[in-house]
C-alpha cells in the first residue's frame, strides 16, 4: 500500500517543513526588499536600475531551477514510478513559469534604459524566452491528457527530453548570438559584485527558495486533495448506483 | 545612503518591476493557498458525507 | 529485416498516394516562402540575407505539419497496438516511422528547397550549404516530431499542443543550419555549423527513438 502511504508520510513532512518555509518567505523578503530598495547603493554605472537585478538573478536562478526540479520529478515518475513525482511535477510547473515570466519582464525593464531597447536578441532573454516556451508545453501536456496517470507519465517525459534541451538550447543560442552580435550590447557581468550588493542579492536568493517551498508545498497539497475527491466521489457514486440496484 | 525616494530618472523602471514583481508573487502564492483551502474543504465535506467508507480504506492502508 | 522494409515501405507509399501528405507539405512549403517577398518587400539584397532562414522555418514548419497523422492514423484503426505486439521492439518501430516521415516529407523538399532559394536571389555559392544543411537538419526535426507526435497520439486538438511541443525543441537545428548557409554566404567556414547539426541530429535520434518509444506505450496500455 506504498501508493497512499507515501503522499501521507509526505504531508506529516510538509506540515513540519510548512511554518518554517512560510516564516523564512515573509521575513527574507521583508529584509531583502528593504535591503534592495533603502539600504543599498546605486551603481556607478547602472544607476538604481542595479536594484532590479536583486528581483532579476533570482528568479532567472529559479526558473531554471524549477526546471531541474520539474525534470527529477519526471525522471522519478519514469524510473521508480513514485507516485509522489508527478504531483510534484505538476505543482511546480506554474511556479517556474511565474519565475520565467518574472525574470523576461525585469530584464526587459532594465534592458530599456540600460540598453535602450526593451528587448534585445541577447543569448540570455532569448534562452529564457524558450524556457518560457518549455514550461507552457509541460502545462498544456497536463491540460490536454483527461487520465492524471497518463498526463503524468507523457508530462514526464516532455520534462526530461526538455531538460536535455536546455543545455544544447544555451549552447546554441549563445553560438547564434556571437554571430549576429548587435554592437549596442554590452556585457552585464563584467565588474565584480561589491560587498554592498551581496547582502540584497543573498537575501532575495533565499526569499525565493522559501517562497518555492512554501507554495509548492500548498499546490502538492492541493493537488492530493483533488485526487482524494476525485477518488471519494466515484465511490460514492457507485455505492449509490449500488444501493440503487438493490 | 541613497533609498527609496531617491531612485533618480530610472524611479518608473525599477519600480514598475518591483510592482510586477509583488504582483506575480503574491498573485500565485494567494492562488495556490486558495486552492488548497477549497479542495481540504469539499474534502472535508464528502469525508463527512461518507465516513464509513473512510475508516475502512484507513484500516486497509494498515494492513 | 524484411518487417522493417516492408513497414518503411507501407508508409512511405500512403504518404504519397493521394490524399497523402507528401504533397501537402510540399505545397504547404512552396507557399510558406512564396508569401515572404510580399511581406518583407521584393528587394534582391534583403530577400538574399532572409532566404535561409525563409527556406529553414519553411521547411520546419511544413515537415511538423504531417506529424499529427505519424501514429494518429495507425492509433485509431488498431494497426499500431498490431505492431507493438509484432516482433519489432517499440523504439526500432518508432525508428522506421520516422524514417518513413522524413523520405516523405523532408526528402521531397530538399528537391524543391534549391528551386525556391532562387527565387529568394540566394547566392550560388550558398547552395551546397543550404542542401548540406537540409540533409543533416532534417532528419533532426523528424526524431523530436515524433516525440511530440507521440506524446499527443488520440488527443482532441493535438495540433496545436503538438506545435507547442515541438517548436521550442526545434530552435537548436534552425539556428546551426541557418548559421551553416548565412556562413557560406559569406564565404566563411561552414563546418562547424553543419558539425554541430550533425550533433544535435543525432542526440535527437537517440532520444526521439526512446523518448516516442515510452510516449506510445501510455497510449497503448
Amino acid at each position: 500500500m506504498h501508493k497512499f502511504a507515501n503522499p501521507t508520510r509526505f504531508l506529516k513532512l510538509a506540515a513540519a517543513v510548512f511554518p518554517w518555509a512560510a516564516g523564512l518567505t515573509i521575513a527574507l523578503f521583508a529584509a531583502g526588499l528593504v535591503m534592495a530598495l533603502v539600504f543599498s547603493p546605486d551603481d556607478y554605472q547602472q544607476g538604481s536600475t542595479v536594484r532590479i537585478m536583486y528581483l532579476h538573478v533570482p528568479a532567472a536562478w529559479m526558473a531554471l531551477f524549477t526546471y531541474t526540479v520539474l525534470a527529477a520529478s519526471g525522471a522519478a515518475s519514469l524510473i521508480w514510478k513514485h507516485p509522489l513525482a508527478d504531483v510534484a511535477g505538476k505543482a511546480a510547473a506554474p511556479i517556474g513559469a511565474m519565475f520565467t515570466a518574472l525574470a523576461l519582464v525585469t530584464g526587459m525593464l532594465w534592458g530599456e534604459p540600460m540598453w535602450g531597447t526593451w528587448w534585445v536578441w541577447d543569448a540570455r532573454l532569448t534562452s529564457v524566452l524558450v524556457l518560457f516556451f518549455l514550461y507552457l508545453g509541460y502545462m498544456a501536456v497536463w491540460d490536454a491528457i483527461d487520465n492524471r496517470a497518463t498526463a503524468g507519465k507523457a508530462a514526464a517525459i516532455l520534462a526530461v527530453v526538455g531538460f536535455i534541451n536546455v543545455p544544447i538550447i544555451k549552447f546554441s543560442v549563445d553560438w547564434w548570438n556571437t554571430l549576429h552580435q548587435p554592437a549596442s550590447v554590452f556585457r552585464m557581468d563584467g565588474p565584480t559584485i561589491d560587498a554592498s550588493m551581496l547582502w540584497p542579492l543573498g537575501l532575495m536568493f533565499g526569499a525565493f527558495n522559501a517562497y518555492f517551498v512554501t507554495v509548492l508545498i500548498w499546490r502538492i497539497r492541493a493537488e492530493l486533495q483533488a485526487r482524494r475527491v476525485r477518488a471519494l466521489e466515484d465511490l460514492l457514486v457507485r455505492q449509490t448506483e449500488r444501493e440503487s440496484a438493490v | 545612503m541613497t533609498g527609496v525616494f531617491d531612485m533618480g530618472v530610472y524611479a518608473p523602471y525599477v519600480w514598475g518591476s518591483y510592482g510586477i514583481g509583488v504582483l506575480l508573487l503574491a498573485g500565485l502564492a494567494y492562488q495556490s493557498w486558495r486552492r488548497a483551502r477549497i479542495t481540504a474543504a469539499r474534502l472535508a465535506a464528502l469525508e463527512a458525507k461518507a465516513p464509513h467508507r473512510r475508516r475502512r480504506r484507513e484500516t486497509g492502508d494498515g494492513s | 529485416m524484411r518487417s522493417i522494409l516492408a513497414l518503411l515501405g507501407r508508409d512511405v507509399g500512403l504518404s504519397w498516394a493521394a490524399g497523402g501528405s507528401t504533397r501537402l507539405a510540399l505545397a504547404f512549403f512552396a507557399l510558406t516562402v512564396t508569401l515572404f517577398p510580399f511581406g518583407v518587400g521584393p528587394g534582391a539584397a534583403t530577400l538574399a540575407k532572409v532566404a535561409p532562414g525563409v527556406v529553414w522555418v519553411a521547411a520546419l514548419l511544413a515537415s511538423m505539419l504531417s506529424l499529427d497523422r505519424m501514429f494518429e492514423t495507425d492509433f485509431e484503426d488498431g494497426s499500431l497496438d498490431l505492431l507493438a505486439i509484432g516482433p519489432l521492439p517499440l523504439p526500432l518501430l518508432v525508428l522506421v516511422k520516422t524514417v518513413a516521415h522524413w523520405v516523405s516529407t523532408a526528402l521531397p523538399l530538399l528537391v524543391l528547397a534549391p528551386v525556391l532559394a532562387i527565387t529568394l536571389q540566394l547566392e550560388s555559392t550558398a547552395y551546397p550549404a543550404l542542401l548540406a544543411s537540409l540533409v543533416i537538419g532534417t532528419p533532426a526535426l523528424s526524431f523530436i516530431g515524433a516525440i511530440g507526435a507521440a506524446l499527443t497520439t488520440g488527443l482532441r486538438r493535438a495540433g496545436v499542443l503538438l506545435s507547442l511541443i515541438v517548436l521550442p525543441l526545434y530552435v537548436p537545428v534552425l539556428i546551426f543550419a541557418t548559421g551553416a548557409v548565412d556562413a557560406a554566404r559569406n564565404g566563411f567556414d561552414t563546418a562547424p555549423h553543419l558539425m554541430f547539426l550533425g550533433a544535435v541530429t543525432l542526440v535527437a535520434v537517440v532520444v526521439g527513438c526512446w523518448a516516442a518509444a515510452a510516449a506510445l506505450r501510455l497510449h497503448l496500455e
